[in-house]
């Protein structure tokens, strides 16, 4: 059986040829394979840098060949995903969640906000500002009124 | 390429919010608050626009007034709907119940995780119709109840959105019966671990889209056209023990035929007769059937699609063997995930009416890889011959893993010797044991 190809055309125009089963995976190209007449030079994927795109793509191609019928498959996948994870800095693992979002990939997507959630467990505030680069713009004072308004979370 | 200052910019923050809320979409409400209210000012009440309300409830007494709102209910619940909706009145003390307000339920919510550890609290009437509802699960709370106590106490959740249903130990005190009536319904379990409450009602179940059901709750009875589990792929079904033993102790003669009509008239039967296309099925209790295996077997015969089997089985000592369970095997052509779970039970009177051991008949399980059996019983040579015959009569059989956790501890170096001699002569299985 010939399985038909689909390029993919990431924004810095770069293509990436997948089997349309790998593709479809995402509802966005589904849809698009569908509803749009594709460019010559295949998918437009304008807000999907080929950095990006490559992740995508190695995601849905282990979870395109891999149905898993057994726990012992799913334990395989789900340690393939570990390890997909564990290759991510903090910045690709955001590109990649907005990139799932777009796609509408649910797996991946629920697979990289998990990551973070994880990312963030049993840190302390400090910790967790400093990981995301957020500013505390708090001054000491509303620091405190706000933990005590939220007193009851911090027991 | 990523320049330098792009490496400050607040990736976390600048999320849209529909993603934000996904990441802590798995969190108790109280781990949301602990690790965004304090992060900055765009952070602070972030909680409180999540839409999913996960919430384990200790206790409503422990927590401190709150500053801000005047009113007396101090539980963390009645903390974070207020927070969210600013309430100013009322209490969740109504009436001298716990009930959570129908702000729990409202326009925003999606998801509600709520498991009550200790006095079980009230859901409210809003939860009957919550209009953005996905997801409902509740551990121990109080299913509502209809004001007007000359008219039937029926209740109907319609919830327009409701995809998964889980009423685990929930109190049905004041009911007679719950109508389902979400059409988009796929995925519903109900489940009574406490027999303390043995508050009995009836389910209506009206919901065409459902692909998953788990009964285990003796205390349901089921009222419905056992047609809408024919689209069942996963089912998880508990046939009741206690019940049957008494019934056994009451019947005086024709014993055998009289206990068959009674397990056919089993809600828990009358589901698996409707089963074509379930892929996934667990039976818990089924030792009720050693003195038909085949009213079993011929329903799993029935099945084309069945690939994963998992039974449990408690054995006293009316139930002699567990050979009989082969009759099932042997009508399972597609399996592929076999388990099996042996408990000891309570010893009963001594049975004049024992049952003999079936000897195994003829089967090939051409597709069965992974077996995993769990025991917790001392008569451990019925456990050999059982496995014996499985590896037999299972060409490409990849895994088997023996779990045993034997009362009689003297026994289990002469079993696990027996079994290791065993396997020595499958050298293609990979094998595990774990004994306790």
């Amino acid at each position: 059986m010939s399985t038909k190809k689909i390029t993919l055309l990431s924004s810095d125009r770069e293509q990436f040829i997948v089997d349309e089963a790998v593709a479809i995976q995402s509802q966005t190209i589904k849809n698009l394979i569908e509803d749009t007449v594709p460019d010559e030079d295949g998918i437009p994927l304008p807000v999907v840098h080929s950095r990006i795109l490559a992740k995508v793509t190695e995601y849905l191609t282990k979870h395109a060949n891999y149905k898993p019928h057994n726990d012992a498959a799913k334990e395989e996948l789900k340690n393939w995903d570990v390890k997909f994870l564990g290759k991510l800095d903090n910045n690709t693992l955001f590109d990649l969640i907005l990139a799932a979002n777009y796609l509408d990939i649910k797996g991946l997507l629920d697979l990289t906000c998990q990551a973070v959630a994880d990312l963030m467990k049993g840190m302390s505030v400090e910790e967790v500002r400093k990981l995301f680069n957020i500013e505390n713009d708090f001054t000491p004072e509303e620091e405190e009124a706000v933990r005590k308004e939220n007193q009851w979370a911090f027991d | 390429m990523r320049g330098e200052e792009e490496e400050e910019e607040e990736r976390l923050s600048n999320l849209p919010e529909p993603i934000l809320h996904h990441i802590f979409s798995d969190l108790p409400m109280k781990e949301v608050l602990r690790s965004t209210c304090l992060l900055s000012k765009k952070w602070r009440y972030f909680w409180a626009t999540v839409p999913y309300l996960h919430f384990d409830i200790h206790e409503q007494s422990r927590f401190p007034p709150l500053p801000d709102y005047n009113h007396h209910g101090t539980s963390p619940v009645d903390h974070v709907i207020y927070g969210r909706h600013r309430w100013t009145t009322s209490s969740l003390i109504r009436f001298f119940k716990l009930e959570l307000p129908d702000e729990t339920f409202g326009d925003s919510i999606r998801v509600v995780r709520l498991k009550c550890h200790r006095l079980p609290y009230y859901l409210p009437d809003a939860m009957l119709s919550a209009p953005n509802l996905r997801t409902l699960e509740v551990d121990n709370l109080v299913l509502p109840f209809p004001g007007n106590e000359d008219s039937r106490r029926e209740i109907v959740i319609s919830c327009p959105l409701l995809e998964t249903l889980v009423l685990k130990d929930c109190r049905y005190d004041s009911l007679d019966v719950i109508k389902l009536s979400t059409y988009g319904l796929k995925k519903l379990e109900i489940v009574t671990t406490k027999y303390a409450f043995r508050d009995e009602c009836t389910f209506e179940i009206n919901t065409p889209n459902l692909s998953s059901f788990v009964y285990q709750a003796v205390n349901i009875s089921l009222d419905c056209d056992f047609g809408v589990f024919a689209g069942l792929v996963k089912a998880s079904v508990l046939f009741q023990d206690s019940f049957l033993f008494e019934k056994l102790l009451d019947a005086t003669e024709d014993l055998n035929s009289q206990l068959l009509e009674w397990i056919k008239d089993l809600d828990a039967m009358k589901i698996l007769e409707g089963l074509q296309r379930v892929e996934s099925l667990c039976l818990e209790k089924i030792q009720c059937f050693e003195r038909f295996p085949n009213t079993l077997g011929d329903l799993l015969a029935s099945y084309g699609k069945l690939k994963k089997l998992e039974l449990s089985m408690l054995l006293g000592n009316n139930t002699c063997s567990i050979l009989w369970l082969t009759t099932l095997l042997r009508s399972c052509s597609l399996l592929e995930s076999f388990v099996l779970k042996l408990f000891k039970t309570f010893d009963i009177e001594e049975s004049e009416d024992k049952v003999e051991p079936v000897l195994p008949l003829p089967y090939t399980l051409n597709h069965l890889k992974y077996v995993t059996i769990e025991t917790g019983v001392e008569e451990l040579n019925d456990e050999f011959e059982f496995l014996q015959s499985l590896l037999n009569n299972s060409p490409n059989l990849e895994r088997m893993a023996v779990v045993g956790c034997a009362v009689n501890q003297e026994r289990v170096p002469e079993f696990r010797d027996k079994l290791m001699a065993l396997f020595q002569q499958f050298p293609n299985v990979q094998v595990s044991l774990q004994f306790y």
